[in-house]
């Protein structure tokens, strides 16, 4: 789901600038695994949402002395992120509702 | 401002396609240094990233959508292209561009003239409030003349307005302006005067073009005099104890070489001696199209025309009523009160005269013209047919642009086939070749605003030297405007299409569909 992706990317960054990898490894790490996408498919994802306005990128060194892009979470996108994270809150209690009913 | 970052990205994209090459490069080599530290060797660990991180190419595409527009991307693409063929096979670009200049700029030109000539507003401030008043009489015809009396009874009663203005264009024998002008010699140098249109003028008298208006003609319609004061300054009795007349900036500059001293100068119109009291700005023509010499107060007609009954008779209907509709009123309402009173004034009239027969008002949208457009017989049939004659030429352009183009149709079959098996799809194809067409049009539609706007230049300057200087001044305003622009890139646009799809439809057909 395109509203998921957006959701974990900008939880990601809400606790700091990272790069595309670091958000892939974060995401993995988190998940224990379970969410597993190809992994360059996250970068039309990030693009996009850098085009909403709702992270800004820099160029940076990464921790191996190497440059990389680095996103970081804007004041529109933590908004964003308080918005998406209600609307999946409000999704999931929905679905174990009917889960529980059925 | 996401669009704005992504028109701008449309035009870096080298720069952006080195980024994105550095982002994905980092990303793998990243994942492949995690593998190496997880005991892989290096090869399978790189070819390990690889597989995981996807199908690079594809994914650098979607990305790279995702910063550009990619619609306009193609665009630019196909005009570049376009731009280049044209210029390859710069014969036919330019046999084809001046095919269809001259059917775009007649079109053109006939638009423009229409505009100038039929759909002319009023020359007033906000001429969308402007309308005329008419009379429908029974028998069936227009009566746009009103007298004096009738006049007053609608400027003084009708609510539906906030001011009703009279015009009434008249000649008057000119005398003591100083230095004799022969008209004999104008009526010569005019056309209509070498086509023996005009009756030769006996040379010792002169005259001038008086437009009569009423005190607050002005002042409805928003104008200021250029220098000195126009009537409304001025009230009646003081216009009629000093008789005043303003003159038109061309006639300033025609008749008394542009001196100033001329304000405060007396004149003798039909031997009543007036004195200039203002100059008018040039071009400026009211309810008119065109400019006279002189504005007379219509308060002065009974001293020029020597008749003390002039303005108290209601049968000598003599000038035409025009007036600006109060806020908030709609023609509609202005017409039904037009029409109680006129159904009112006809009682006043001789009972044995046409005017005391029932009348049905017309009000319509401010315009020189004495009668709304749809009432002149034969006049709407004759502009569509003119309208159709230049569409016609178009539509013969076109035609001709496509056979051209169906002329090179084999080596662009070639073309085409080549393209198609080299992974073009078929859609792009046919924009492609859409773009090639507009842009010809467009080419074409340049030259012919440059064509049209030089032509009815010319025009101009023939109709308005078609009538002796003193009938006054014909004012026509051809200068292309923006609803002109966008009717010629519009008209070049579709005739782009027209034969696009004329010639290039058929072109594209056969090297798409019966490959």
């Amino acid at each position: 789901m395109q509203g998921t992706l957006d959701l974990l990317v900008l939880k990601t960054l809400a606790r700091g600038p990272q790069h595309g990898y670091g958000i892939v490894v974060h995401i993995q790490q988190v998940s224990e695994e379970a969410l597993r996408v190809e992994e360059g498919s996250l970068y039309p994802a990030l693009h996009r949402i850098e085009q909403a306005g709702w992270i800004t990128s820099e160029w940076g060194i990464s921790d191996n002395n190497r440059r990389a892009k680095y996103y970081r979470l804007t004041a529109a996108g933590r908004k964003q992120l308080a918005k998406e994270e209600e609307d999946w809150g409000r999704l999931t209690r929905a679905v174990a509702k009917v889960l529980r009913f059925a | 401002m996401s669009w704005i970052n992504r028109l701008l990205g449309s035009f870096r994209k080298n720069k952006l396609e080195d980024q994105l090459n550095d982002e994905q490069q980092f990303h793998i080599e990243m994942r492949t240094r995690d593998f190496i530290a997880s005991g892989m060797t290096p090869e399978e660990a790189r070819y390990r990233a690889q597989r995981l991180f996807g199908n690079q190419l594809l994914l650098k595409e979607r990305t790279r959508d995702m910063d550009t527009i990619a619609w306009l991307e193609t665009l630019c693409q196909d005009l570049r292209y376009g731009v280049r063929m044209l210029v390859k096979n710069s014969s036919f670009t330019a046999l084809a561009v001046l095919a269809l200049a001259i059917g775009i700029g007649l079109n053109t030109a006939v638009f423009t003239a229409y505009k100038a000539m039929f759909a002319r507003p009023l020359d007033a401030r906000n001429p969308g409030e402007m309308v005329d008043l008419a009379l429908m009489r029974e028998s069936g015809t227009a009566d746009f003349s009103f007298s004096y009396p009738d006049y007053e009874a609608y400027r003084d009663f009708a609510h539906s307005f906030s001011g009703v203005i009279a015009f009434s264009p008249e000649h008057m024998r000119l005398s003591n302006a100083g230095g004799m002008v022969s008209q004999q010699t104008s009526a010569d140098g005019s056309l209509a005067g070498r086509l023996g249109l005009l009756p030769p003028v006996a040379s010792n008298a002169e005259f001038a073009s008086v437009w009569v208006v009423s005190e607050n003609y002005f002042k409805v319609l928003g104008a200021a005099a250029l220098r000195g004061r126009t009537f409304d300054s001025m009230g009646i009795p003081q216009l009629v104890a000093f008789p005043s007349v303003l003159i038109s900036e061309s006639y300033w500059r025609r008749r008394f070489g542009g001196d100033p001293a001329v304000l405060g100068k007396t004149v003798r119109l039909n031997a009543a001696a007036v004195t200039i009291a203002g100059i008018m700005p040039h071009g400026f023509v009211g309810t008119s199209i065109g400019e006279p010499a002189f504005w007379l107060p219509v308060s002065l007609e009974p001293l020029v025309h020597g008749d003390g009954d002039w303005l108290h008779n209601r049968e000598n209907q003599f000038c035409r009523l025009f007036a600006r509709l109060a806020p908030g009123v709609s023609i509609r309402q202005a017409q039904a009160e037009v029409n109680l009173l006129a159904d009112h004034l006809r009682t006043l009239h001789d009972p044995n005269s046409e005017s005391a027969k029932p009348v049905t008002a017309l009000v319509w949208p401010g315009s020189p013209f004495p009668r709304p457009l749809k009432l002149i017989p034969g006049l709407q049939a004759t502009i569509l047919l003119i309208m159709a004659a230049a569409g016609m030429v178009l539509a013969v352009a076109c035609a001709n642009v496509a056979s051209l183009q169906m002329a090179r149709a084999r080596s662009r079959q070639n073309e085409l086939r080549t393209r198609l098996s080299l992974g073009a799809s078929r859609l792009r194809i046919v924009r492609q070749l859409l773009t090639e067409s507009s842009l010809l049009g467009l080419v074409a539609g340049t030259l012919a605003l440059l064509f049209t706007w030089a032509f009815l230049r010319a025009s101009v300057t023939l109709a308005a030297n078609a009538f002796p200087a003193d009938e006054g001044t014909l004012i026509f305003n051809v200068n292309p405007d923006l609803e002109i622009f966008a009717y010629v890139c519009a008209i070049s646009l579709v005739a782009g299409i027209l034969f696009g799809l004329a010639g290039d439809g058929k072109l594209a057909f056969r090297a798409l569909i019966l490959r």
